[in-house]
């Protein structure tokens, strides 16, 4: 198990140097820099913009640019943000945390809903409830999540109940530490909820098809016949077996969720790590996209990692090596 | 006398002020009346009580607390609140005023300014702020291992005898520690904005620097403790990616009516990226103030009263857009489309052809004027109305096109030696209003005849072909924001700039209206009597007007919601902290707030 572990991490150096790659050229080949927009003011004088592409290391090819970077990352220097001036790790660190909550109760929620409301469509298939489920479902999946942000913002702002956006009161460093608490968990809500459900919606359909699958095999028939409560049977035959798809999907969705929440974090004014990227690609803070692409690379492989060795643990078919 | 009647009483203005912004077109469409000018009487500060919050909502966020070394408009927007100057701008009249220096004393040759520190001057932490701070930021800005945009702004011009132009700096002699002299090479009307940078606390400073670190120093996340503030706000915390409280700063050195500013404890100052979300934060009671994106303001208008809020109008913007083309010979452009470009008739055909006052009308909902100069209105001591005007008139239009030897073609196209005249306009992508202004001018352009198109890049994209060879773009649409300084546009103006965008970076003007206005440059930046100063800028805009190498089309109103209980609202139209409701904000006080004493 260890080995396998190291040599799926050791496995891991090569992809991330492609993924980096990939992406520092193709922002590359787009035309400008992040001076650029500053050179097209009037008000910037001549010279101040070259003297800053030189000092920016702008001025350089971009292969030297690159491999440059890749040295320090691995002296464990992810570069510099040319806007912040501060070091990348420093600055994801600082949006982090807030999108790793999100992704927490997202995921929570998502899947703790999902699951059993995915086996109950399968039990009822074709019923009311499941078409209606899949109703929701669907318009789940279609409708973007910006705009669904949007709405909820407006539901908050019509009907007062809960907070627009943001992930803390203005007041937030007058409060007592249950205030705090309770203050972030007023803020989760909305935004658990947009994010949540469209995951919920793919997460139910996996489920509801992948127990209809095995609610055919001969072992369910089996444990039917040997005269076992529907529940035993559902909950310990069926679904045990029905849910690997579930759990492969879980380690793309922990990095899906990182990147994939941009536009909600940006509606929802979430200080999270997709709007910083986002504000990063805006503005060609090349070493900020890097990092943030470098983190996403790294969590979408132990996302996976992680998804393979709880395969092996629910599953004895499954071995690792 | 606008201004008169708004200075009254301010709950009185902000009641009377919604109810003339209810009605869209302001300023009527007579191109008759000219713009209004209001801004012009220095606005008298009432007493306050003290206490409170008031909360504002920005797009931008702030980068960084070093904002000597900041190259983003977020960051140097805070730098008037935490770090004061010598002098500063009145933002409502524009007038220089006293800050932390009285008003300089010029030498009678003009080159020598005196600045004398008022007495008693404190950092937040108590060390007295002498002229050793200003020297030491100086230093900072000249150092060549610093980091900062703001080191070319410090430079004069000094024409030499070969008629080329060198950028020098000026010297400075501490006289003690409350006087300081800045001598500069040469007469330089700018001075006194170039004077106005914010002063560093050296105390706090200099070991960082001494060390070298100082490129990366002053993140947002420092420690209050760690730097010392002369403004009237100090940094109370950071919130990556939320929000940033400044809390007032006890020493600071400002008093009026006898009260020491500033008088709200705490100013919130939430970053929210997107607009509709920053509207709804405000409408849901989440801010007190909405700088009122264009399209949402017939909502906001219609909610104020039920709502408590005010619409407040900054006036006109001093930003403004327009069309220019390619003259450049040096650039990637058809032969024969440079030469109808470069033909006056067809820039003047063009801008007869474009009707301004319908875009302004229908599009941008009456919130917008026609504009035919590089100065917007805002600027009430540089805007020239006497510009040449180019009324919607496709008749003329055409006969001026026809006057170059153009011929009816077929579709209603017009032919230039047989064929017709197509080019592409292009515009960014990321601004929703110059994709609108560049469809209906294509539209209008089309009318008479011209077979313009365009095509949304993105900004980066356009930047760069404008800025850099082989300059690939036939003509463009695109929004610049000017200032109160008319100069610090020169580079945009001057045929030598690398942000002349029609030709850039031409070795000597082209053509003579390039050359004038290359003068009226010259003779602006060294002319420090403001009358003649005038001329020489109204020469620029009138010269411009004729020429028509940027066809300037529409220039925006800007309108503010604020929250009715607060008192001293003076909005300015310059953009960010140093403008719109809160350029003053040491002054505003919040009326539910009940202290007599800070």
């Amino acid at each position: 198990m260890l080995k396998y572990i190291l040599r799926r991490l050791l496995l891991m150096i090569p992809l991330v140097i492609g993924i980096t790659l990939i992406s520092f050229f193709i922002m590359r080949l787009a035309p400008g820099d992040f001076l650029t927009q500053m050179a097209m003011d009037p008000r910037v004088k001549p010279g101040t913009v070259q003297r800053l592409r030189h000092v920016f290391g702008l001025d350089r090819p971009a292969y030297i640019q690159y491999l440059y970077w890749l040295r320090n990352v691995f002296t464990g220097n992810f570069g510099y943000s040319f806007a912040f001036k501060q070091p990348v790790f420093h600055l994801i660190g600082q949006y982090v945390l807030a999108t790793l909550l999100l992704a927490l109760t997202t995921l929570v929620f998502s899947y703790t809903v999902a699951i059993p409301m995915g086996v109950y469509a399968a039990r009822r298939q074709n019923g009311l409830v499941d078409r209606l489920m899949s109703l929701i479902a669907f318009s789940g999946i279609s409708l973007p999540g910006f705009f669904v942000a949007l709405l909820a913002m407006l539901w908050a702002q019509k009907t007062g109940w809960l907070p627009i956006g943001g992930m803390e009161s203005p007041g937030y460093e007058l409060l007592s530490p249950t205030g705090k608490c309770l203050d972030i968990a007023e803020h989760l809500v909305l935004p658990t909820l947009v994010l949540g459900t469209r995951e919920l919606a793919g997460t139910m359909r996996l489920m509801r098809g992948s127990l209809l699958d095995v609610m055919n095999e001969n072992y369910v028939l089996a444990a039917r016949a040997r005269g076992l409560k529907e529940g035993v049977v559902i909950w310990r035959h069926a679904v045990r077996n029905a849910i690997n798809p579930l759990i492969t999907l879980f380690g793309y969705d922990l990095s899906g969720l990182l990147a994939g929440a941009a536009l909600v974090e940006y509606v929802m004014v979430w200080p999270g790590l997709g709007r910083l990227l986002l504000n990063a690609v805006l503005s060609r803070d090349e070493y900020v996209v890097m990092g943030s692409f470098l983190m996403g690379a790294v969590l979408l492989i132990v996302g996976n990692l992680i998804a393979d060795i709880l395969l092996a643990l629910t599953d004895p078919r499954i071995k690792l090596s | 006398m606008m201004k008169s009647l708004c200075r009254t009483a301010v709950a009185a203005i902000l009641g009377c002020l919604v109810a003339g912004c209810g009605q869209h077109a302001r300023f009527g469409s007579d191109p008759a009346i000219d713009y209004p000018t209001n801004h012009t009487v220095q606005p008298i500060v009432l007493p306050g009580k003290y206490g409170g919050t008031m909360t504002g909502t920005f797009a931008g966020e702030p980068k960084t607390l070093n904002i000597w070394i900041a190259d983003d408009a977020d960051s140097s927007g805070l730098d008037g609140e935490f770090f004061d100057s010598l002098e500063g701008r009145d933002a409502f009249t524009l007038k220089y005023v006293p800050r932390l220096a009285n008003l300089p004393q010029i030498s009678a040759d003009g080159l020598t300014y005196t600045y004398t520190l008022r007495a008693g001057l404190k950092w937040s932490d108590g060390v007295p702020i002498t002229t050793d701070d200003v020297i030491f930021t100086l230093q900072v800005i000249f150092d060549p291992n610093i980091q900062t945009p703001m080191r070319e702004g410090m430079l004069v011009d000094v024409n030499q005898p070969d008629g080329t132009v060198k950028r020098l700096p000026f010297k400075w002699v501490k006289v003690d520690q409350r006087t300081i002299k800045f001598i500069l090479p040469v007469k330089w009307a700018p001075a006194e904005e170039m004077f106005g940078f914010p002063i560093a606390p050296k105390h706090s400073l200099e070991g960082i620097y001494k060390s070298g670190g100082f490129n990366s120093a002053l993140d947002l996340d420092t420690p209050p403790s760690k730097i010392a503030f002369s403004g009237p706000y100090m940094m109370g915390s950071y919130v990556p990616g939320q929000r940033i409280v400044l809390v007032r700063n006890p020493l600071f050195w400002r008093y009026s009516n006898g009260q020491h500013l500033p008088y709200i404890d705490r100013f919130n100052y939430l970053i929210v990226p997107d607009s509709n979300a920053m509207v709804l934060n405000f409408r849901g009671g989440g801010s007190d103030t909405l700088t009122i994106p264009n399209l949402q303001y017939p909502t906001i208008a219609e909610y104020a009263h039920r709502d408590n809020y005010t619409v407040v109008s900054l006036g006109p913007n001093w930003g403004f857009s327009y069309l220019s083309f390619n003259l450049n010979p040096h650039s990637k452009i058809d032969p024969r489309l440079l030469k109808i470009f470069s033909d006056l008739r067809f820039r003047q055909a063009c801008s007869y052809a474009i009707d301004r006052q319908s875009i302004c009308d229908d599009l941008l909902l009456g919130l917008s004027h026609p504009l035919y100069s590089p100065e917007t209105p805002a600027d009430v001591v540089f805007y020239d109305p006497h510009v040449r005007r180019y009324p919607y008139d496709p008749a003329k239009s055409r006969q001026l096109l026809l006057s170059m030897g153009m011929t009816q073609g077929p579709n209603g196209k017009l032919l230039y030696k047989g064929a017709p005249v197509t080019f592409n306009i292009l515009t960014d992508t990321e601004s929703a209003s110059s994709k609108v202004l560049a469809t209906v001018v294509a539209d209008d352009l089309r009318a008479v005849g011209i077979d313009a198109q365009f095509t949304a890049i993105t900004f980066d994209d356009l930047c760069t072909r404008l800025q850099s060879p082989p300059y690939d773009w036939q003509a463009h649409i695109l929004g610049f924001t000017g200032g109160p300084e008319p100069n610090d546009g020169a580079d945009l103006w001057r045929s030598s700039g690398s942000s002349h965008v029609w030709w850039p970076m031409q070795k000597s003007p082209a053509t003579p209206w390039e050359l004038r206005i290359n003068q009226d440059f010259t003779n602006g930046a060294h002319e420090l009597e403001l009358a003649k100063r005038k001329k020489y800028y109204d020469d620029w805009q009138e010269t411009l007007g004729n020429e028509q190498p940027m066809i300037f089309l529409t220039c925006g109103d800007q309108f503010s919601a604020v929250r009715n209980h607060f008192g001293n609202i003076e909005p300015s139209s310059l953009e960010g902290l140093g403008g719109d409701v809160y350029w003053n904000l040491e002054e505003i006080y919040n009326t539910h707030a009940a202290r007599l004493t800070p």
